[in-house]
């Protein structure tokens, strides 16, 4: 339902020369499917979210490929245009419901306005949808009139969630939308998604920096690495057989409670600097396996058995 | 117990609640915060202990209480056998030379305006250990140590040009050059790049083995704890509900939130997700705790005892603990 064709996103920066945040990436959604996007700070994953919303600008701007949805492309559709793909048919929940809810507003009014914005229904239609829909995310109605200061973390998100689903998008993404709760209120967020998703069929793009929580949560996934998609495929081969030097390094330097013993290795070096990224592939100075090759050009994406890697290990012509 | 660099006896936090005026000729009662509410542990030198929970669990202000930057409500605070609870002035400072802090922020916790340098020069000032020449020569040998290197470049760089990961070695350094026997590490690595953090964990046990000193590890991440720590102990809104070392917390967690807490984090090498102890909720508010077992309104085991009575902290094997009426006899 949801396919990114050489998507490019580029910031403009008032000191420094632009930087192409997202460059080139390529993967797709498919109908009640949770996919994560994972990714250190700086790798372009929010802003492959943000990108999918349309909502880089004013200093970011889509600097080419194709965003397309159930067929259409949403680059060249205008903003007013866009009014309609958002919250309809994409929606975005936040890492930080605190900021991103109104502190003034009663949540049932937050969903109530959030639906005749966009519908034209009585007032006493989208009060039933909107105690409807507080249920769907395992919220007691009799919390309706509410403000967000009366409720834990974990509630303000599932109210995020709600409202995210007002409309009945296809598709939620939901941007590092557990960072900010603890560990097992994290795992009730997880569980929700997983029955909307299985509930209403919507698709779930989760972004985040933790990759064993995507590793878990997630059927699909792509890992990110300055601006580029490392390796995309089912999060099960990921985490059995990771193919991405970067992938199988990180998973070396994370700690692994079910393992004894374990000894961390950090990468070695920093994260690239976009607006100068290092020339061939942008992670051969922290790779171990890095040859000449790596330090002169780009990888291309290859594909083993349905799973995409961009590394220049993986090609029949290189072995 | 010569080996003992702390002792905490009972130590309670309670910060009263601000009220407005008119609330309080309505209700007419103060109420308070119970952050921390009558925890003891000790630790020896050259130990690690992590402190895990969740947010509100007052795992953050119990490294204040024994830092000393909050004054406890009562209990008792023991460094290397000195009472300390009550210390003020001069002579907390003097105690304070051995005893550092490493922040999680590390964008907030070094001051943008002074250099490298001067920043981790500063706690040699402030305890007269030493200055000008020499003092830089100590400073640039601890940027080396920490990573920071070419030293005397450093120096002169201030924290707006360096990377989360280099600031974070930068409170490393400030921590260090005291040469401390014991140091509150509150979640340093959480902000931290994953690709990065087991070099900043490294860096912590370097230190570790060098200066034989103690850390007291508070962590909301359990696998970090795991990873860094000999002890662990486990606070839920104020107590201490388990603890013990750390081989025997992971294979046999018995508090209900310990085990909760244990499934529930992500493993990534299975490619699923393992068997939940759910909880229901999120931690109640430390102002109305629960009666008896303050865990009973999530437990999935309660009965009526854990809704009456309080459950004590009980040894179940050798240095294992666990305040649970399921394990009292």
């Amino acid at each position: 339902m949801l396919k990114v064709e050489n998507l490019s996103v580029r910031y403009m920066q008032r000191f420094s020369p632009p930087v192409l945040a997202v460059d080139r990436v390529n993967f797709q959604v498919e109908e009640g499917e949770m996919v994560g996007l994972v990714g250190e700070s700086g790798s372009g994953k929010s802003t492959l979210g943000l990108a999918i919303m349309k909502l880089v600008s004013p200093s970011g701007k889509i600097v080419g490929g194709r965003i397309l949805l159930n067929g259409r492309d949403l680059v060249p559709l205008s903003e007013k245009e866009m009014r309609f793909v958002r919250g309809r048919e994409i929606s975005m929940v936040f890492q930080d419901p605190m900021t991103s809810l109104d502190p003034l507003m009663r949540i049932g009014d937050h969903l109530i306005e959030t639906i005749l914005t966009h519908e034209k229904i009585s007032k006493k239609e989208a009060k039933e949808r909107a105690i409807k829909l507080l249920q769907d995310v395992g919220i007691s109605p009799d919390r309706f009139y509410d403000y967000p200061h009366q409720m834990s973390g974990g509630m303000r998100q599932r109210v995020m969630i709600a409202l995210a689903l007002a409309l009945n998008p296809k598709l939620v993404i939901a941007d590092e939308p557990t960072t900010a709760l603890d560990v097992i209120v994290q795992d009730q967020i997880i569980d929700l998604f997983k029955n909307l998703r299985n509930q209403f069929r919507v698709a779930i793009v989760m972004i985040s920096h933790d990759l064993a929580l995507e590793l878990e949560a997630t059927e699909k996934m792509a890992v990110m690495y300055g601006g580029w998609i490392m390796e995309f495929s089912r999060s099960v081969d990921i985490a059995k057989d990771p193919l991405h030097p970067y992938t199988k390094a990180l998973l070396k330097a994370i700690p692994n409670i079910e393992l004894n013993d374990q000894k961390l290795i950090s990468i070695p070096g920093h994260p690239p600097d976009l607006s100068n990224p290092p020339k061939g592939c942008r992670f051969h100075p922290r790779c171990p396996y890095a040859e000449d090759l790596c330090r002169e050009k780009e990888p291309p994406v290859h594909v083993i058995d349905g799973r995409y890697v961009k590394c220049w290990l993986f090609g029949s012509d290189r072995r | 117990m010569t080996n003992t660099i702390l002792q905490v006896k009972n130590l309670r936090k309670h910060f009263p609640v601000t009220k407005s005026f008119l609330e309080r000729l309505i209700s007419g009662e103060t109420e308070f915060i119970r952050a921390v509410d009558g925890i003891s542990f000790h630790m020896k030198k050259g130990e690690i202990l992590s402190l895990v929970g969740e947010s509100g669990s007052g795992k953050t202000t119990t490294g204040k209480l024994v830092l000393r930057l909050y004054k406890p409500t009562s209990g008792k605070i023991l460094f290397k056998g000195r009472d300390i609870t009550h210390l003020e002035g001069e002579e907390l400072r003097s105690i304070r030379r051995h005893m550092q802090v490493i922040y999680q922020d590390p964008y907030a916790s070094l001051n943008p305006r002074m250099k490298i340098g001067d920043i981790v020069k500063d706690p040699l000032e402030v305890h007269g250990i030493a200055s000008g020449r020499e003092a830089k020569e100590m400073v640039l040998d601890v940027l080396e140590e920490v990573g920071l290197s070419p030293s005397d470049r450093f120096y002169d760089l201030y924290p707006r040009n360096l990377s989360g990961g280099q600031r974070q070695r930068v409170a490393i350094a400030r921590a260090m050059i005291t040469k401390p026997e014991f140091v509150v590490a509150d979640e340093p690595v959480s902000m931290i790049d994953v690709s990065l953090r087991a070099s900043i964990l490294e860096l912590m046990l370097k230190f570790r083995e060098e200066l034989n000193l103690a850390y007291l590890f508070i962590t909301h991440d359990l696998a970090v704890a795991k990873y860094i720590s000999n002890r662990i102990a486990i606070m839920y809104l104020g107590k201490i509900v388990e603890k013990g070392p750390t081989e025997i917390m992971f294979s046999k967690p018995l508090h209900p939130y310990t085990r909760a807490l244990m499934s529930a984090i992500p493993v990534p090498t299975l490619g699923g997700r393992r068997e939940r102890l759910k909880l229901k909720g999120e931690i109640p508010s430390p102002i109305n705790v629960p009666s008896g077992c303050r865990f009973h309104t999530r437990c999935p085991y309660a009965e009526d005892i854990c809704i009456k009575k309080e459950p004590e902290l009980v040894e179940v094997s050798s240095g294992h603990l666990v305040a649970c009426h399921f394990y009292s006899s």
